[in-house]
């Protein structure tokens, strides 16, 4: 079905401009995954998600430490007044019920009590709740060989608070937050204890202010974050100084913004007038739920991180922008369905003319029609020229994609060798629809410029379609993105080459492929059947 | 003898009086043939047909009984072509043309046309695009006679080649012809065909209109003598002697008689009597006798 001194004839007049489209392509491909392998053109887009990223750890160690801060100076709080409750009520004890206990033997005759006696004695005007917990205390006085000495008590109320803050974060938080916040509480109050062992002056709040940077910083310095599907250690985007200057700050900021809304609540409450009667006490409890309710919001007023102070819309896009695959766009968008196809598909509309039209125009297919060879085998023969001489270009591409893929190694570039492999496969089905088409226009008409102008002119409107809809497309940036002008893409038969699909790892690009591959199927028998059949003016 | 190539009621009807027109022609074997006629009188769409690069409308051509559009393909082993339009396949030179149109032809002796290039003195390593007409032409031939077919079939072979390259070239025909080959050769130049042509078939507006036999017009019964005299009477009284007078022209005192050849003494001897300026003799030419044609032709067509 094929005449070889024909097919020779083929490739002897058009090898020349083979090779040239065949060279260029080739070039601009190498040049390309070279310089997205090596030059780093992703620093830009990288150092911008390299800011979202850096901020929102940031904005988190800000949050933990001041939530930490005012979690810990609340547990050193009721640890140190706990403490020296239970010191009072053991001391009380002991010297109601020792005759040579710690009382003065002078000041009273009062009898030594037995431990029923002195338990009714110290719960007398007592509350119920707090009368259970002193007759707990002289349980546990009781049971202790050492009569619960100062180190006892500590681990005491160590455990007490602890377990207060599990009981109160369980329900809410869930199981682990809350032994993790009562492995921290326990921890702190320890570390406390020890810190004010060489400074006994040493307040709740000025050891929380340094504590909790020093534990929040070493904490998030060693997490592995999640960031658009990528995991990041933190250790290699911040150091632990700055997120200890960071925390540190955010703490003072806190403090400093508690201590005025705690005077602007006095002065609220004071001039209330429902509290005009009430106890000092009752005042106190009330200042202290308001200011309760205050914690939340002034976290989040500190601790707002870059992307959320942004307008929705602009830091969305900004994300976007961060999170964009620009091999995507670069490799899939714009080499392959634009860059590397338009020099080819100008060799395609000249060898398709040159192969049918340009010969019935000029006369020379004369010479050819003149031997003894069917209509079927020249229009044949000069079909699988095209589409061989296609084939070898595409095969040129994906050696030369491949080999500079391998140079420049998968793990430099966000391109696999099977998406090459599948991109260049789009390629080529591609340009076999649209040779299809300029084939079809070469044997219809037999002037060259008809030929030309039909089969050429569409395929270039395709091309030209595709680079409108480009700005239209998702894989621009919102931010650049035009909407409107998607609908090129609608009208390119190069549209149903779907890079973003392959990009994707989805296999819906098949059944476009299988459209492209039934418009050359179509155009190319309409040649067969019209050139067989036609009037050629020789 | 079956014709080689016959047409047979073909019609090709391009519209607005343009193309041919219920064609019949038989082409014998081995004789050389002219086609002639005006510019669009239908000599190229004729070939096309034959060549079956057209489909008829109407008809049917048979090459050596093969159906010329059907079996072009066989048909073809039969012709060789030289096209009217002289382009040639985008390749270097000459050398590779003949041998890619040879492989095409499954021809694999190429002596005949090495011969034939010799003897052409042809520069076949030349390449295609900086080749003269002449030389465009000569590479045409060439190809055409590769296989050495049959028939050869040209299309206004010699139209824009120098009038020394033109006799040339037909010169090479003749030989051609004269080695049994049936040839076709279309021309709007009469001179060429009648010195080398068996049969001239003239075509006027999509019509065959004669198919002259060149002997018989070369071996004419009759030659056509113009004769002035210097003094009207003499004119006016040989005018009544009964001559056959093909053309009269009273202003030069000039009358052609149509003389049987054979009789000449007679009117040698009657012209002695007269006092005569010249006698010449007027060729009667193809073109002469196609003109005469045609303007019958069209007055019956008119009347």
């Amino acid at each position: 079905m094929i005449s070889k001194p024909l097919f020779k004839q083929s490739m002897k007049a058009n090898r020349g401009m083979w090779f040239f489209v065949t060279f260029i392509t080739c070039s601009m491909l190498a040049i390309l995954i070279l310089v997205l392998g090596n030059l780093n053109i992703d620093q830009i887009r990288g150092s911008m998600s390299d800011v979202f990223i850096k901020n929102s750890v940031e904005s988190q160690a800000e949050r933990q430490s001041m939530t930490y801060f005012h979690m810990s100076s609340n547990a050193l709080d009721s640890y140190e007044s706990n403490v020296s409750n239970v010191k009072t009520i053991r001391d009380s004890y002991l010297y109601l019920t020792t005759v040579d206990g710690d009382g003065d033997p002078s000041n009273g005759n009062q009898p030594v009590l037995t431990k029923d006696q002195a338990k009714v004695v110290m719960t007398t005007g007592k509350t119920e709740s707090e009368s259970a917990s002193i007759i707990t205390i002289i349980d546990e006085v009781e049971k202790s060989s050492t009569n619960f000495d100062d180190t006892e008590i500590s681990n005491y109320v160590l455990n007490q608070i602890a377990d207060a803050f599990y009981n109160e974060l369980v329900i809410e938080e869930g199981e682990e937050a809350a032994s993790t916040a009562k492995q921290f509480i326990s921890k702190a109050i320890t570390d406390f204890n020890t810190a004010k062992m060489t400074n006994s002056s040493l307040t709740t709040t000025e050891f929380a202010t340094n504590y909790i940077p020093e534990i929040i910083s070493n904490m998030i310095y060693e997490q592995v974050i999640t960031y658009d599907d990528k995991q990041i250690e933190v250790s290699s985007l911040l150091t632990k100084e700055t997120l200890y200057s960071k925390s540190s700050a955010a703490i003072i900021s806190f403090r400093s913004q508690m201590s005025i809304k705690e005077e602007q609540i006095t002065k609220e409450v004071n001039n209330d007038e429902n509290f005009a009667n009430a106890t000092e006490e009752q005042k106190q409890a009330e200042i202290q739920k308001r200011l309760e309710m205050q914690v939340e919001p002034t976290i989040q007023e500190i601790s707002t991180s870059l992307m959320e102070e942004l307008p929705e819309n602009v830091s969305n896009s900004l994300s976007e922008l961060g999170s964009m695959n620009i091999y995507e766009l670069v490799i899939g968008s714009i080499f392959f369905k634009i860059a590397g196809l338009l020099l080819p598909i100008i060799y395609i509309i000249m060898v398709s003319n040159n192969l049918i039209a340009g010969q019935v125009d000029s006369g020379s297919m004369a010479y050819v029609l003149s031997t003894p060879i069917k209509r079927r085998k020249v229009i044949t023969t000069q079909m699988s020229f095209l589409i061989l001489s296609i084939l070898a270009m595409s095969l040129c591409t994906t050696i030369v994609g491949v080999s500079m893929l391998a140079i420049v190694g998968t793990d430099k570039i966000d391109l696999t060798y099977l998406q090459l492999l599948e991109l260049n496969l789009g390629a080529f089905i591609t340009m076999i629809a649209i040779s299809g088409i300029c084939f079809l226009a070469s044997s219809w008409f037999n002037r060259s410029k008809n030929s030309m102008s039909y089969g050429g002119g569409l395929s270039m409107f395709f091309l030209v379609a595709t680079i409108l809809g480009l700005f239209g497309s998702e894989v621009i940036p919102s931010a650049m993105r035009i909407d409107a002008m998607k609908y090129f893409n609608y009208v390119s038969l190069i549209s149903l080459f779907d890079t973003t699909a392959i990009f994707a790892g989805e296999s819906t690009y098949m059944w476009k492929l299988l459209v492209l591959v039934g418009v050359a199927v179509v155009t190319y028998t309409i040649s067969a059947f019209k050139f067989d059949k036609k009037d050629l003016p020789l | 003898m079956e014709p080689i190539i016959e047409v047979k009621n073909v019609t090709k009807d391009y519209g607005n009086g343009r193309g041919i027109f219920n064609i019949n022609l038989e082409i014998e074997k081995g004789k050389m043939y002219g086609f002639v006629g005006a510019n669009g009188a239908g000599k190229t769409t004729t070939i096309r047909n034959i060549m079956g690069f057209l489909k008829p409308d109407n008809g049917k051509i048979t090459v050596c009984g093969l159906d010329s559009w059907e079996e072009s393909d066989k048909a073809k082993k039969y012709i060789g072509y030289v096209p009217g339009e002289i382009s040639f396949p985008d390749l270097k030179s000459g050398t590779e043309f003949i041998k890619l149109q040879a492989e095409l032809l499954g021809v694999t002796d190429l002596s005949y046309s090495n011969s034939l290039i010799k003897r052409l003195q042809l520069d076949i390593t030349a390449n295609l695009k900086r080749m003269s007409k002449g030389m465009k032409q000569k590479t045409a031939l060439v190809v055409a006679l590769i296989a050495d077919p049959e028939i050869l079939i040209l299309d206004e072979p010699t139209t824009g080649l120098d009038p020394l390259m033109r006799v040339e070239f037909m010169e090479i025909l003749k030989e051609e012809a004269q080695k049994g080959k049936t040839i076709f050769i279309s021309s709007h130049l009469y001179e060429e065909l009648e010195k080398t042509c068996d049969y001239v078939v003239l075509i006027d507006q999509g019509k065959i209109v004669e198919v002259a036999d060149m002997n018989k017009i070369i071996n004419r019964e009759y030659t056509d003598l113009k004769i002035e005299f210097n003094e009207e009477k003499d004119y006016e009284k040989f005018k009544l002697l009964g001559y056959k007078i093909v053309r009269d022209q009273q202003k030069y005192k000039q009358v052609t008689v149509s003389i049987k050849k054979g009789n000449f003494n007679e009117l040698f001897k009657t012209l002695k009597q007269y006092n005569v300026k010249f006698i010449s003799e007027v060729k009667y030419t193809l073109e002469n006798h196609f003109n005469e044609v045609i303007k019958k032709e069209r007055n019956d067509k008119n009347d």
